[in-house]
């Protein structure tokens, strides 16, 4: 059982490396870092409470809204899905990625307290 | 309209005419009087008017006439209607003999018209009748009736009637509307009838009709009852404190002690409520509204009914006039004790104007005498081994000695209460035993209940009330309380000394009474201030802050590891500014956290955000162009 759970991961892991173009696997360390942050936030909140509850909020939201929106660009700028996104080029999906940032972080500065 | 008027009223002559309960005073009077004098300082037409009228009214001698007659002189040429009334009438009241120029009389007249309703018409003809100038009756009654039918609320109405009052001819139109405005009458508690307006109003149309039916010489379509229930209503509001007021309630009184065709008569009791044996008698006084006599009287006593189980027990006895007063000797009747409504009638041989004559109602208590008889005081075994062991006390002595008891016995209290009067035994309101101890004061209160028989028994168990007593053992003192409504001698009479002796359930000092422990201080509450919440000790927090920016390694380890294309990195000038932007919109936003409000943040934000759009817009374009330029190549 085990062996081929970790035989899947490899041969996955394999497909990965070798398909992916470096732009999405650019994207995809960025989530990783993303996840790892947020992961660390929510563990410090189980363990000591919410004390500043606002402060959590706006980290753990602010984690997963660039997550969100990290994920929205990868989807935006894969050339494999290019079908659907014919209107928005990569630059353009890089563009409102970096604006809608801006709200994001603009708020959760407000909120941060 | 008609036929439901005269059935309301048919329905009224049915249902019994009461008097009006109370008149004007000599009290009364003198506070109006005040009231009224102190309007006459005033310089406003309206309230001298009012306060010279209704000391009229009073008739008291108005001082100061010259100085008010002149300062109703100045007034003479107003302007306004209503500012020559009121000078019209105060300077007739007072006999100033002021005259009207021929301008203003003219400027009056032409105000009788239909068009400036009932009001002015009202004032003007009011104002011109009072200085002694006659009236045009057709052209005013064609001109009222005219402003009538636009108009017929009910001070409208009221009005009306005062102008019609002053009319000579046929001003039947008018009176016959009467009866219109009587029906809108608003009845309060079926005691009182008055016009939605209050006092002014309904003085206004009540002396209004009586002055108008007076001039016509027929009687208004006012009832008795109406009548009666109009005047009880004046005369509940007899606390007026307006100078205008005091004087609407004078006129329309005056009307009512003085017209005609009704006068309502107020019966009332004029000595003490209560009679008994030693003061057989009672007294009413029979007055009109303002207190004043009506000539000569027969007053009967048409029933006298007990509250309690309504036995009658007098009918149609007369009173005997004594001193402008009628009295009853009510104890010849061998009444019992009790309160007693007594209704009255007063008939007069020569005037049939008397209305509310008929069944008023006076309440008269009976007192009676109570002797306590057969008291019998003593101790016996709760466990009821052994009789009771009691000894006879006449009423007023005190019992010999003092009565000793435990808490294994009994105090027993019989006694009976007799009605003098009437010799028989009676129960009565209040029958009450009070123990006091000697050194403390300390007070306890027991009843004692009557028996089937009447005989009263007060039976203490102190084992089961020592509790009450808080143990207290000691001397006490005992006294017997009876009180009533109808008797004439209530008692406290002070039975008997007891030594009482209680075994407190735990050994040690009785409790101090429980009265003195809820006035001792209680423990202070100090304020406490909300705690701050709990936080994690700094180790904690600071290793989860680097913790959570350790990632960001993680993240640079993984972007080398991919291999970063620094070479197409371009220095141009727009992505140059780009980055720069971005850059500084993120020191914007640290700043915002550290210091900044919303408002500054946003405004820089704008500021840095054009080039950043503008620049980065730019770069992307180039970068764009390349890539497709290099696809199109591949």
């Amino acid at each position: 059982m085990t062996a081929s759970v970790t035989s899947v991961v490899a041969k996955f892991y394999e497909e990965y490396s070798k398909t992916t173009p470096s732009k999405l696997k650019l994207i995809d360390a960025y989530l990783f870092y993303i996840l790892l942050t947020g992961i660390v936030q929510f563990l410090y909140c189980c363990l000591v409470g919410t004390f500043p509850f606002n402060s959590f909020l706006s980290g753990f939201i602010s984690c997963v809204g660039s997550f969100v929106l990290a994920a929205c660009l990868r989807l935006q700028v894969n050339p494999e899905n290019k079908g659907q996104f014919e209107k928005i080029s990569p630059e353009r999906a890089f563009a409102d990625f970096i604006f809608a940032h801006m709200v994001l972080h603009l708020t959760v500065m407000n909120f941060i307290g | 309209m008609r036929f439901t008027a005269f059935t309301f009223n048919i329905l009224l002559l049915c249902a019994s005419s009461l008097g009006i309960t109370s008149f004007l005073n000599s009290n009364d009077q003198s506070r109006f009087k005040d009231i009224l004098l102190s309007g006459l300082n005033s310089d406003d037409a309206g309230s001298l008017d009012y306060a010279i009228r209704g000391l009229t009214f009073l008739e008291f001698d108005i001082p100061n006439k010259d100085s008010l007659c002149q300062k109703l002189k100045t007034k003479l040429e107003s302007q306004t209607t209503e500012t020559l009334f009121h000078v019209g009438k105060a300077s007739a009241s007072l006999s100033c003999a002021l005259q009207l120029s021929n301008t203003q009389k003219e400027k009056l007249e032409t105000t009788i018209t239909a068009t400036n309703g009932v009001s002015e018409i009202f004032l003007a003809t009011g104002a011109l009748s009072s200085f002694g100038i006659t009236l045009d009756a057709p052209k005013v009654l064609k001109a009222l009736n005219t402003a009538l039918k636009k108009d017929d609320s009910i001070s409208s109405l009221g009005q009306a009637f005062q102008v019609a009052s002053l009319l000579d001819g046929d001003v039947s139109s008018v009176f016959g509307r009467i009866e219109d405005v009587v029906v809108q009458a608003d009845q309060i508690d079926g005691k009182m009838l008055q016009f939605e307006g209050g006092l002014s109003v309904t003085a206004l149309v009540i002396s209004g009709a009586y002055k108008l039916a007076n001039t016509v010489g027929q009687a208004p379509f006012i009832s008795k009852e109406q009548a009666n229930k109009f005047a009880e209503y004046f005369v509940s509001r007899k606390s007026v404190q307006t100078v205008k007021g005091v004087y609407y309630l004078l006129e329309a009184t005056s009307v009512l002690a003085d017209n005609a065709f009704h006068i309502p008569v107020a019966i009332t009791l004029a000595s003490k409520a209560a009679v008994s044996k030693s003061e057989p008698k009672f007294q009413v006084k029979v007055t009109n509204i303002l207190g004043k006599g009506l000539g000569s009287l027969t007053i009967i006593a048409d029933s006298a009914t007990r509250t309690l189980d309504d036995a009658v027990v007098l009918s149609q006895k007369q009173l005997t006039p004594k001193d402008g007063l009628f009295e009853l000797d009510l104890m010849s009747s061998n009444p019992g004790k009790g309160v007693y409504r007594v209704a009255l009638s007063a008939s007069s041989s020569e005037d049939t104007r008397l209305v509310g004559n008929v069944g008023a109602i006076v309440e008269v208590k009976v007192l009676t005498k109570i002797a306590i008889e057969e008291t019998e005081i003593g101790t016996a075994d709760s466990d009821q081994s052994t009789a009771a062991k009691l000894r006879k006390i006449i009423y007023p002595k005190k019992l010999d000695g003092s009565l000793e008891a435990d808490s294994h016995q009994k105090l027993i209290l019989k006694f009976l209460l007799r009605d003098t009067l009437t010799k028989e035994l009676v129960t009565v309101h209040q029958a009450f035993v009070r123990l006091t101890h000697r050194e403390s004061q300390q007070e306890i209160f027991f009843v004692a209940e009557p028996d089937v028989n009447d005989a009263y028994k007060f039976d203490l168990d102190l084992a089961t009330k020592a509790k009450d007593f808080l143990y207290l053992s000691g001397h006490y003192s005992m006294d017997l309380i009876i009180g009533d409504a109808v008797i004439e001698n209530p008692t406290v009479w002070q039975i008997a000394e007891l030594q009482l002796s209680f075994i407190t359930p735990s050994a040690g000092q009785p409790k101090s009474s429980k009265a003195a422990e809820m006035y001792q201080m209680k423990p202070e509450i100090k304020h406490m201030f909300r705690e701050p919440e709990k936080r994690p000790p700094g180790i904690v927090s600071n290793a989860f802050t680097l913790l959570a920016i350790f990632p960001f390694v993680i993240f640079i380890v993984l972007v080398s590891r991919l291999g970063v294309n620094f070479s197409s990195l371009s220095f141009s000038l727009s992505a140059l500014g780009f980055h720069l932007s971005i850059g500084g919109i993120f020191v914007l936003f640290v700043s915002f956290w550290l210091y900044l409000n919303m408002f500054q943040t946003l405004k820089l934000l704008v500021v840095i955000a054009i080039p950043a759009f503008v620049s980065g817009n730019y770069m992307l374009t180039q970068i764009a162009a390349k890539r497709r330029g290099a696809t199109k190549q591949n």
